[in-house]
């Protein structure tokens, strides 16, 4: 008790931080950074008519501007052309065509009058009605379901379902086990069927963010042809890169308050050590000479990919994977673009998570502690999003030869007291009726960089304070990150270890004085062979920088992967060129004004007494 | 009635006898150094500095600066960056020994009282010809020597801090480094600029690199290299500039590496490999590691501050901002300094046991010099660690003297046969020492 309130006592200011964060957090929507207005007004949508290709209609999308394409001949009179709003469906009319207004959901659906044909080919005249469907990428994250339309628009609907599964819906209801004709983009022609959900199995995303045509008749007079295409929010256009700009906003300020950092201790050192001290100290390169590592190559080659998937897993495969979670800090709501989603989600909202059914909360936890155990801290190390973009903040660091922060036991201490906050935060927000998301740096990063306008609340605050943070001490984040708090208590049973030599080490401290998380127990341990700590993050940068051989190994399944090597280290120091030489200059750059100087005693003056000079020679004789 | 004049005859007869009892000594010592078969040609550049700096009383060989350093503990790549060159002035001298008897306390060790000889006699060159003197304050008797050089040169004391594992010892030693910065700087009138101190560093790094390519030829059953000779050389870096010793260390490596190559050991198999540890040994008084290998044992390892240890750890820059590669000096010069001079020194006794095991060691013998109370302190917990590993350890207890000589060989030869009769047997035989 007493141990309590003087700590208390002692980090009295920081707890004061601490309640003022989680003030900060529950009222975290009070704080806008960014707010973009979550809707369909900057589009336009447009009908165009050709002669051209077969008779059929179908959307196309250049940026924002939706345009229905009237092909074979139908005259836009024969359109009926419907709109979702927030208060069901309405008709659409030339002067809605101009500019959407708010209440419109992104949804839209053209019909088109009965047309005559022969669609099988059986020499019949067939009834052909025709529509096209188009799915904007802001209803996507919403709710595209098939029971949007009712069959008094149009009786066949095409759906792309959690943005991975093409469902068909033949009034109002899925079309299970039935035969469909689909036309993809290309102009390849298959019949397939559908399962017991009406779900098409071969057809994913990607086919939908083509354009995908079904046919289906039930009389084979009557032909119900529709043209689906959702919204894929192409990378690079003008629309993705508007998501990010709050995301330079962020950097922008983060920007000006690193430079206002380095100029605020750059004036206290001129004042305290005057200004020819802070020229000469001045880093001239943050290179540690550092030989290549086979272990750090591999880990960066796996962070980009991970970055990619995790952010763009969706555009590249096609395929979602939004049952199980990786516990990585990676908006499993905001960004529909993951190929697994971040389970830092639900974990942040555990009373939605107590909403889901069994299976799903089943599949949740499983994948959780699955990846939990088998990896560990080894995915902030590896695989988050937010680690690689600290460590290129830090390489952006040596490459402009800035000075860090020194860290010691007692900022460590601190930034504990910060991380127990924020596992606090994240657990019991929601309980709290705060929102963490909206506390949480990583909300906007995420779907920024996927191309979705989340607009940002205290979390961009907090991110410009890790930009900051993590420029002066690398990996920063992760020193108070939540998520990788928690999944780092799995290391005592995970394959991957961390093992020490306590024989072979000198107790030099380079690994305490490498390690991004301030680990210390690597480098008093004199017991153990195991080292791996909670908050290990397995960067092997105690490994690398270990010279001695054999003192510190990775283990994966108790095989060592990568061995601390003393001929490794020493690959760094490579003969010098030029010789540290003294130097007698005056005023110039590197001298100390001669006034200092005192006790000069010139070497040639002392008498060189050696009477016994050749008593060597002569004892040797 | 005295005169002046007969007083500064007296004192010059005095000088002149010291000087020559000294030479004597060190070419004594050099002479029975070079008689030990086995001598790589590469190894004259280092015995020929010791005999210039104590034989023909030279200075040390340098157109920059010299700064007299104590002990391991001050960074040496801090005075390369200010323009000068760190001699180390710790010393075994035996004739300097007995005139420092007189101005120590009876219990002083014999290394202080050595130093305090060659500071009352003032003529040996490469004490005279250091601008300042860096004193760490580390034993007892550091701590007061620096108090008795002061009164005649410039002497910076470098305070140590005792807690190592604390992370304030190493802020507090990065502030202790700036104040010997600005005390060498005021000799030299050079400025340490990151970029001198990043480039010392690199040089200091690149001689510990031949030295780790060195120490690889001593992992093997049969020696490549005497542990006499490699005591002469790691004294006679104390007193060459680092790049010339890293220089002759490297014809050193390719000498031994041709002697590996055409397998050209110097020792038969069944030498007893002995590991030598404990108070610094510092030229001329190699008594102790001749006495071992006169006597048949082979001086496989050793851990002793003028040994190996001087040059083993390297500096590992984390961060290369200025402050960052003086805290990467404070790691390599603080908390792996295995000197028991700090309250909690395991990694010394874990050092010991890893070089037992790296180089096959069946023997160990415990250097202390009377009055160096922190080694001695360290023998029971080295002796218990050793128990368990079945070697057989010897405690020696020697002064800057020749007339214990012949007591130490009989003790040595017996610790000798001991290992070879254990060997012989293959079962373990209980410790010995002279408690």
């Amino acid at each position: 008790m007493r141990s309590i309130i003087s700590t208390i006592l002692k980090h009295w200011r920081l707890l004061l931080l601490c309640v003022l964060m989680g003030l900060f957090a529950r009222y975290s929507w009070k704080f806008p950074f960014y707010e973009f207005a979550d809707d369909v007004t900057e589009y336009t949508l447009g009908i165009e008519e050709t002669e051209e290709g077969e008779l059929g209609l179908y959307f196309t999308y250049n940026n924002v501007n939706v345009t229905l394409v009237l092909g074979g001949g139908i005259d836009q009179s024969d359109i009926q052309f419907y709109g979702l709003t927030t208060s069901g469906i309405a008709v659409m009319s030339e002067e809605h065509m101009s500019f959407l207004t708010e209440d419109y959901t992104g949804s839209f659906l053209a019909v088109s009058k009965m047309q005559y044909g022969d669609y099988n080919g059986d020499g019949q005249r067939d009834r052909l009605h025709l529509a096209a469907r188009t799915d904007m990428e802001i209803l996507l994250g919403n709710n595209a379901d098939g029971e949007t339309y009712s069959a008094d628009a149009f009786a066949l609907d095409v759906v792309l379902n959690r943005r991975r599964e093409v469902q068909i819906y033949y009034n109002d209801a899925p079309l299970a086990d039935t035969m469909v004709r689909v036309t993809a983009a290309d102009g390849s022609v298959t019949d397939q069927i559908t399962d017991e959900n009406g779900v098409l199995t071969a057809l994913g995303a990607k086919d939908a963010w083509k354009g995908v045509t079904v046919a289906y008749s039930e009389n084979n007079i009557d032909f119900y042809i529709l043209n689906y295409k959702a919204e894929q929010n192409t990378l690079f256009t003008l629309r993705h890169l508007s998501a990010l700009i709050p995301l330079f906003w962020i950097l922008a300020v983060s920007v000006i308050g690193i430079l206002l950092c380095m100029a605020a201790r750059r004036y206290l050192e001129q004042k305290a050590y005057g200004r020819d001290y802070v020229r000469q100290r001045r880093c001239g390169s943050g290179r540690t000479g550092n030989p290549f590592s086979l272990f750090m190559f591999v880990r960066w080659l796996c962070m980009i990919t991970a970055w990619l998937i995790i952010f763009y897993g969706a555009y590249i495969f096609g395929v979602w994977f939004d049952g199980i979670a990786l516990p990585v800090f990676a908006c499993g709501l905001y960004n529909e673009n993951q190929f697994i989603s971040g389970g830092c989600y639900y974990l942040a909202n555990l009373d939605l998570l107590f909403g889901l059914s069994l299976g799903e909360i089943l599949a949740w936890l499983a994948s959780m502690l699955a990846s939990m155990v088998v990896l560990g801290r080894l995915i902030c190390g590896f695989l988050c999003p937010m680690g690689l973009l600290q460590d290129v903040i830090h390489q952006v660091r040596l490459g402009l030869r800035a000075d860090g922060i020194a860290m010691n036991e007692k900022i460590y201490d601190g930034l504990k007291l910060i991380k127990w906050t924020f596992v606090i935060l994240m657990l019991s927000l929601c309980f709290a009726g705060g929102k963490f998301c909206d506390f949480c740096p990583v909300q906007t990063l995420s779907p920024a960089f996927s191309g979705f306008k989340v607009s940002l609340y205290a979390g961009a605050f907090v991110m410009v304070g890790v930009m900051i943070g993590s420029f002066f001490k690398r990996r920063f984040w992760c020193t108070i990150c939540p998520l990788g708090f928690l999944i780092g208590i799995t290391h005592k049973i995970s394959p991957v270890q961390l093992k020490k030599n306590c024989e072979a080490c000198t107790g030099c401290g380079a690994c305490y004085e490498a390690c991004p998380m301030g680990i210390k127990t690597i480098y008093t341990e004199r017991e153990k062979t195991r080292v791996t700590d909670w908050d290990c993050i397995f960067c092997e940068e105690c490994v690398r920088y270990c010279p001695e051989d054999d003192a510190l190994s990775i283990m994966v399944f108790g095989r060592p992967v990568y061995v601390s090597s003393r001929d490794k280290f020493m690959l760094r120091y490579k003969k010098q060129k030029r010789r540290a030489t003294h130097k007698r200059s005056s005023g110039g750059d590197g001298a100390v004004p001669s006034s200092i100087s005192h006790g000069n005693r010139d070497i040639a003056s002392v008498p060189h007494q050696n009477p016994m000079r050749d008593i060597y020679e002569e004892e040797k004789t | 009635m005295i005169t002046p004049e007969q007083e500064q005859a007296v004192r010059m007869r005095q000088e002149e006898r010291f000087l020559r009892r000294s030479s004597h000594t060190a070419a004594r010592y050099l002479r029975e150094i070079e008689s030990l078969p086995g001598l790589p040609k590469a190894m004259e550049p280092f015995l020929n500095t010791l005999r210039r700096i104590y034989v023909d009383h030279e200075g040390v060989a340098a157109d920059i600066p010299c700064i007299g350093i104590y002990c391991m503990m001050v960074p040496q790549e801090l005075i390369y960056a200010a323009g000068a060159m760190p001699v180390k002035l710790c010393s075994g001298h035996y004739t300097a020994f007995q005139i420092g008897d007189d101005r120590t306390p009876r219990d002083a060790c014999p290394l202080v009282k050595a130093v305090a000889g060659f500071r009352e006699m003032k003529t040996m060159p490469i004490y005279e010809d250091c601008r300042l003197m860096v004193v760490p304050a580390a034993c007892d008797c550091k701590k007061k020597i620096a108090d008795l050089l002061s009164r005649e040169s410039d002497v910076h004391v470098m305070n140590l801090p005792m807690n190592r594992t604390d992370d304030t010892a190493i802020s507090g030693s990065v502030t202790e480094y700036k104040r010997l910065i600005r005390a060498v700087e005021a000799v030299t009138g050079q400025a340490v600029t990151w970029k001198r101190l990043r480039d010392s560093i690199w040089l200091t790094g690149f001689s510990q690199r031949e030295m780790s390519r060195f120490l690889r030829f001593k992992n093997q059953e049969r020696a490549l290299i005497r542990g006499t000779h490699i005591m002469a050389m790691m004294n006679a870096a104390s007193y060459m500039p680092q790049e010339q010793w890293t220089d002759c260390l490297h014809s050193l490596n390719e000498e031994l590496s041709e002697r590996q190559a055409k397998e050209e050991y110097i020792t038969k198999a069944n030498r007893p490999r002995i590991m030598l540890t404990g108070s610094p040994i510092i030229f001329p008084n190699l008594k102790l590691p001749l006495l071992i290998e006169q006597m048949g044992g082979s001086l496989a390892a050793d851990e002793t501050c003028m040994g190996e240890r001087f040059l083993y750890d390297p500096v590992v820059p984390t961060d290369m901002s200025f402050d960052g590669l003086l805290r990467a000096l404070a790691n390599r010069y603080i908390r792996a300094c295995t000197c028991p001079v700090f309250s909690e020194n395991r990694q010394r006794i874990d050092r010991v046991l890893h070089m037992v095991h790296r180089h096959k060691i069946q023997g160990v013998v415990y250097h202390v010099l009377r009055g160096c109370l922190v080694y001695d302190y360290e023998f029971p917990l080295l002796e218990k660690a050793l128990e368990k590993e079945d070697i057989p350890v010897i405690r020696v207890e020697s002064d800057y003297n020749e007339e214990d000589v012949e007591q130490i060989r009989i003790r040595i030869e017996a610790f000798i046969e001991l290992i070879k009769l254990k060997d012989l047997k293959g079962k373990g035989v209980g410790n010995i020492h002279d408690r």
